[in-house]
């Protein structure tokens, strides 16, 4: 299906983005005495919104997404950021007791790799229910 | 909300694919509308109306809250 080859590229230029992050933050890596992993990880989730945002706006040029394609994006995406939200909030609050030591990073990677296969498979699920 | 869209589609011999293409939507839209999975929007359900020119209430029926 054509629009699903798009989102399979979407989804190729979030992966893009995630290993530009993680060069970004290896190129500077060895100029900072502590891994700025914080400005990679910022830096790919940037390039991939921005890459998301431009596909989105071509899906809809096109005129391929319909009413009902929307609709399921819309909960697709209510499903994948509330996970993001959950996750994040409940890592915010870990991280606020001084005696438990989190890998920050690795978890927030986790995050993100988990919203968007929560988003793929909620869009799985309601195209076949809808 | 119930439909004989599938009812009009079939007294006019159109396809879901010629249809979808008429609407601007894709097939499988039509085909989820068809069968009673997915309610369109108003500006939808009158373009599928204008198209088969007939009256919303033709083509859809509201079962009511009670």
């Amino acid at each position: 299906m054509w629009s699903r080859e798009k989102r399979l590229l979407s989804l190729g230029l979030l992966a893009a983005g995630v290993v530009f992050g993680v060069v970004l933050e290896t190129g500077i890596d060895p100029f900072e005495e502590q891994g700025p992993a914080w400005v990679g990880l910022v830096g790919g989730l940037v390039f991939a919104g921005v890459a998301a945002h431009w596909f989105s706006r071509r899906y809809e040029a096109v005129g391929d997404v319909d009413e009902r394609f929307q609709e399921i994006e819309r909960r697709a995406s209510r499903w994948s950021r509330g996970t993001l939200t959950a996750g994040v909030g409940t890592l915010a609050l870990v991280l606020l007791l001084p005696w438990v030591e989190v890998p920050v990073a690795l978890l927030l990677w986790a995050l993100l790799v988990t919203s968007v296969v929560v988003h793929e498979l909620s869009v799985e699920y309601y195209s076949r229910r809808m | 909300m119930e439909n004989s869209l599938k009812v009009w589609r079939a007294k006019r011999d159109v396809a879901q694919g010629e249809l979808a293409d008429a609407l601007d939507v894709s097939r499988q839209t039509v085909n989820a509308i068809e069968r009673g999975r997915y309610d369109p929007s108003l500006e939808l359900a009158f373009e599928l109306a204008d198209y088969f020119d007939c009256a919303i209430e033709d083509i859809f029926e509201y079962e009511g809250g009670d």
